[in-house]
């Protein structure tokens, strides 16, 4: 005899062509969704260089999973909602596992073709886009871990089309499919937590909230976390857990009935299901408390609960078969809702009373990993790159033995507190142990002591911290904690480490100089800067490499080299900072290589100089570069302050630049006024000090110089003023021209003498 | 050979058919008669395993039916509830069809749409109910299949449509030794199509026999005798009597038997009166389910020819 098929090829054509109008809008409405950002990107101007993070790019096409598996399997397999179609296909010769496989492929093949052509078009927009940088392992990344969506998703709308006939079941019984396990499962692991809150739910990977794929995004937003992490065993999870539903889809469509197309459930068991569920739902106000071990359950909230509870059971039964004889059938079958009940809080008690039964002892003890609310290791995550140094503190292990004992005997106290009932009051509200019942702060810290014996056991260890309250010598233990990481060799390694190599995809100059500098430098150039640099950083002692990795600096206007890359998919960017004390050599490079692009010919300060006209506008100012970035002393003739040209001269007090030295900021500056005078002899003395520093510019400089300057001037520009009399606003367009200069002890004398005899309208 | 053995198909409480038992043999048009409700189009979907039944079992050349690809290659149903693909044409439904049934024929599928005068490349949704039912047929008869199953397909058609219908299945059926089952509520519509006919009732069989030998082996006698008479003088010779009438000194005899044997016995006892009058499809119906002890008026509730009838009585 011969043998069924499993699959038509036929069907699969016909399925195809059957929804093709939809898959083409589909496909229209996912390109547009994708497209849409990095196509704005390509008009912005950002004026810096952009990374861009893979939640960025995968949204929009994630997004796009959850609805089109939804469509398309409603739409082919449309035809169990009708008597006549679905006599129609069950009479053809084809069997329902052929259905059910062939157009389910078709289904995913739509979906598959759908995202997979939708991230090759934002791929490719953001990689034609010069200033964005993104990495290749997007496109697998995303394609995959949506493939694992939609099947997902595809899989329990399926079976939902299988328990049900009409099209407003077939969406009840999918969401409830998709929601309510999980919305238990929700609730039972918050009740864990509750019950025993050293546990950390994230370590019992199936009934975290993110382990469910469709539910993904939702973890992050309750997890506050925002790095985009897809754990691998979100991925096998929602496999496994899809195929479940595939292989029990095919069951269900083999077994139901073709003559149960436009009633509610195909199965009479279905309708049990639903409503002993919904007779659930209410009762959580009675278990969850109990499971969750809260003190205080009214009689008159659980009474009321129960006959919510029963109300709602039976009011659905009578609704829906409208029978007398089978609402009193269904009234023993509300044993299953108790059962449930009783099953949740103990199971419940269970789990968190194994959790809390076991405390590692110090000696049992290797090493720990910590994530604390410290600045260095708990990064804003919302930015879409965070510091190379975040990821590496992640990892980091400690094994000093204080830290140790202080995280065991916390462990210790808070499990003994969670048995006595009393952790609310002293790990909570914070009151410590002494007989003055002092209250203090109270930090959690996420801690994985890894165990000799090879197991890692999580635990949220309760720490009180003395800063919030009180101050005392031997204060509690969580500053303790902060100290002894940031004194481990560990973290002080994991801070100061370099990202690999193969890690980085772009390098940049930045900093306030990064136009006249960084922008014109090549690939290979600023790669060679990167190794220079990484040779001198990875051979100076821990301290100064620290100072050069922190995220604020004191020189505002020093030289930065900074990379961005990925690690798996997380995006990090990082900037170091150039010193001609810690790096001279990389910092020479640097004065070379700008000396090397820049023009420092007479031909350019010539056009520059003769732009400086009485009758034209100019600004020249200048900065210190070891300075907070304001001006160190600025020329400008211009009306843009008042309606009246004036001549302002801004230098400060002291007369000679000082030795320069960290945190040196000019802030004491005296301003000059006076009428407009058409003097040449005044402006003669204006243009000799414009002459010196523009002089100045037309030399080799060395950025290790300490009196280095960027100059800036500012010619030819016209102010426009807006006609409304009523507002000031105005703005200038005109040409600028940067130099870094050097000047010396005696032209910095010069300068300011020949500015104090100029006449100028601040004087 | 399609046979069905003690086949029970139950809907909640609602027993659709009970221990249904028929065999329906190759090469012949095959009737299936019965009220609303009777289990007509629910043996149909049985024997083209669109239902499962509840019990029993439904083989078509010795192959059970059920999820059985190879089978279904062998039928093709033109349900009373017609379906067609979404905005197809006449021409996508052919492809179809061609992609499951592997001796679908364009030329045939050609041919008929031509001869019923269809547009093969207009929507099919824009056809009216007796085109929408005529492009059924053309699908189905160009699959070219051993079992042809119609449900009530013929009740929509014109006579002249009918008959175009009725010869094609004829020449299939000499041709291909095919099979067709066709139910009807009517009556009249079967007559001169089938040459089985089943009649059903409440879920079960009531009646089935061969058309030919129903016309032949059932008669009216309207006889009269000099003498008084009853209906033990039919009776005592041996005659099969379904119904006797008598009025004065004539009665009109419903006789089950052979003609000619009936009339040498009657015959023999000289009567004055004798003639041997042919009946209606109806009326064999009324008497056999009369001797079996349903009443027609029960078995076929809202029949329109009986309701034709009446009106022309009255008249």
């Amino acid at each position: 005899m011969k043998k069924n098929k499993f699959f038509s090829l036929a069907l699969m054509r016909e399925g195809i062509k059957q929804t093709m109008g939809v898959g083409i809008i589909l496909l229209i409405a996912s390109m547009f969704m994708s497209g849409y950002l990095p196509f704005a990107a390509m008009f912005k101007d950002y004026g810096y260089h952009i990374t861009v993070s893979f939640g960025n790019f995968f949204a929009p096409i994630f997004l796009m999973g959850y609805v089109l598996p939804m469509i398309f399997i409603f739409a082919l397999f449309g035809f169990m909602n009708k008597r006549n179609s679905s006599d129609f296909y069950h009479s053809v010769p084809l069997n329902r596992s052929c259905v059910y496989i062939t157009y389910t492929v078709t289904a995913m093949l739509w979906c598959t073709f759908i995202t997979t052509v939708s991230t090759l078009f934002s791929y490719s927009l953001y990689y034609m886009n010069s200033k964005i940088t993104i990495s290749p392992l997007f496109i697998g990344m995303t394609i995959g871990t949506t493939f694992v969506l939609m099947l997902l998703i595809a899989a329990i709308a399926l079976v939902a089309k299988g328990l049900s006939g009409t099209a407003f079941s077939n969406i009840a019984i999918m969401f409830l499919l998709m929601f309510v396990p999980r919305i238990i499962i929700a609730f039972f692991s918050s009740a864990i937590q509750l019950a025993a809150p050293v546990v950390q739910i994230s370590s019992i990977p199936l009934v975290d909230i993110g382990c469910n794929i469709i539910f993904l995004p939702l973890s992050w937003f309750v997890k506050g976390v925002y790095s985009w992490e897809i754990e691998p065993i979100t991925i096998w999870y929602s496999l496994i857990l899809a195929i479940v539903y595939l292989v029990g889809g095919l069951f269900i469509h083999k077994a139901r009935k073709s003559e149960t197309a436009e009633t509610g459930s195909s199965f009479k068991w279905v309708q049990h299901v639903v409503r002993s569920l919904i007779g659930i739902m209410p009762t959580f106000i009675i278990t969850y408390p109990l499971a969750a071990r809260f003190e205080k359950l009214s009689t008159e909230t659980a009474i009321i609960a129960v006959i919510i509870s029963l109300l709602l059971y039976f009011l659905y039964e009578l609704a829906t078969t409208r029978s007398a004889k089978k609402l009193l059938f269904a009234i023993p079958l509300y044993l299953v809702v108790v059962v449930f009940g009783f099953a949740f809080v103990l199971g419940t008690h269970a789990i968190s009373n194994s959790i809390v039964s076991y405390v590692p002892t110090s000696s049992e003890v290797k090493s720990v990993s910590i994530k604390y609310g410290g600045y260095d290791s708990d990064y804003d995550k919302s930015q879409d790159a965070i510091p190379y140094k975040s990821y590496m503190l992640e990892n980091c292990e400690y094994d000093d033995k204080e830290m140790i004992d202080i995280l065991c005997s916390s462990l210790a106290d808070d499990v003994k507190y969670i048995r006595e009932g009393t952790f609310e009051k002293y790990r909570q509200e914070g009151y410590s142990n002494s007989p003055d019942a002092t209250r203090y702060g109270v930090e959690r810290y996420n801690v994985t002591f890894h165990c000799k014996d090879g197991n890692d056991i999580k635990r949220i260890v309760y720490l009180l911290n003395m800063d919030y309250y009180f101050t005392e010598p031997n204060g509690p233990q969580s500053n303790q904690i902060e100290k002894l990481i940031k004194n481990s060799d560990n973290y002080q390694n994991a801070i100061t480490k370099l990202p690999d190599n193969n890690e980085i995809k772009e390098i940049d100059i930045s900093g306030y100089f990064c136009d006249m500098v960084g922008g014109n430098l090549t690939e290979n150039e600023l790669k060679e800067l990167w190794e220079s640099y990484k040779e001198e950083y990875n051979a100076l002692p821990t301290p100064a490499k620290r100072i050069l990795n922190l995220d604020y600096y004191n020189y505002y206007n020093v030289f930065h080299i900074s990379v961005y890359g990925y690690i798996g998919t997380n995006t990090f960017y990082s900037q170091y900072h150039i010193t001609a004390d810690d790096t001279p050599k990389t910092l020479q490079k640097l004065s070379d290589l700008y000396n090397k692009k820049n023009d420092h010919s007479s031909q350019t300060l010539e056009k520059v100089l003769s732009g400086i006209d009485v009758k034209k506008n100019f600004t020249v100012s200048m900065k210190n570069i070891m300075g907070d970035g304001s001006d160190e002393l600025r020329i400008e003739n211009d009306t843009y302050y008042t309606d009246e040209r004036y001549i302002n001269v801004t230098i400060p007090n002291n007369q000679y630049i000082s030795d320069v030295y960290e945190g040196n900021q000019p802030d004491d500056y005296t301003r000059f006024s006076d009428e407009y005078q058409v003097s040449d002899t005044d402006f003669d003395n204006i243009k000799k000090a414009v002459k010196i520093l523009t002089d100045a510019a037309q030399r080799e400089c060395n950025l290790a110089d300490k009196r280095t300057f960027m100059l800036e001037i500012y010619t030819e520009y016209n102010i426009y003023k807006n006609k409304n009399e009523q507002e000031k606003m105005m703005y200038s367009e005109g040409e600028i021209n940067n130099y870094i200069i050097n000047l010396t002890a005696d032209e910095y004398k010069e300068l300011y003498d020949t500015l104090k005899k100029a006449k100028h309208t601040n004087q | 050979m399609i046979k069905v053995s003690n086949v029970t198909k139950t809907f909640g409480d609602f027993v659709a058919l009970k221990d249904m038992k028929c065999e329906i043999p190759e090469g012949c048009i095959y009737g299936l008669v019965g009220s609303n409700g009777a289990g007509k189009s629910t043996f149909l979907r049985l024997i083209t395993g669109i239902y499962k039944a509840d019990s029993g079992e439904i083989e078509i050349d010795d192959k059970p039916v059920w999820e059985n690809e190879a089978a279904k290659q062998n039928f093709v149903l033109v349900p009373d509830e017609l379906y067609f693909i979404q905005l197809a044409t006449m021409n996508k439904m052919a492809k179809f069809y061609s992609a499951f049934y592997p001796n679908f024929n364009f030329e045939r599928f050609n041919t008929l749409t031509e001869k019923f005068g269809l547009d093969p490349k207009k929507k099919i949704s824009g056809f009216s109910k007796g085109m929408k039912r005529q492009a059924a047929i053309i699908c189905a008869l160009s699959c070219q299949t051993k079992y042809l199953f119609f449900d009530e397909t013929f009740d929509g058609l014109d006579p002249v449509m009918r008959n175009l219908v009725k010869n094609i299945i004829f020449d299939d059926i000499c041709e291909r030794q095919a099979t067709a089952v066709i139910t009807s509520h009517s009556l009249r519509e079967l007559e001169d199509t089938c040459d089985q006919l089943t009649l059903l009732h409440k879920g079960g069989i009531i009646f089935e026999s061969d058309v030919q030998n129903l016309k032949t082996s059932l008669f009216k006698v309207q006889v009269a005798f000099k003498e008084d008479y009853d209906k033990k003088l039919f009776t005592d010779i041996g005659i099969e009597v379904l119904d006797f009438k008598k009025t004065g000194m004539v009665s009109n005899v419903i006789v089950r038997g052979d003609r000619e044997e009936v009339k040498n016995k009657l015959k023999a006892k000289n009567p004055v009166l004798f003639d041997i009058l042919p009946l209606s499809l109806e009326e064999v119906f009324i008497f056999e389910t009369g001797a079996l002890g349903y009443e027609f008026s029960d078995v076929f509730d809202g029949n329109t020819d009986k309701a034709e009838a009446k009106t022309d009585e009255k008249k």
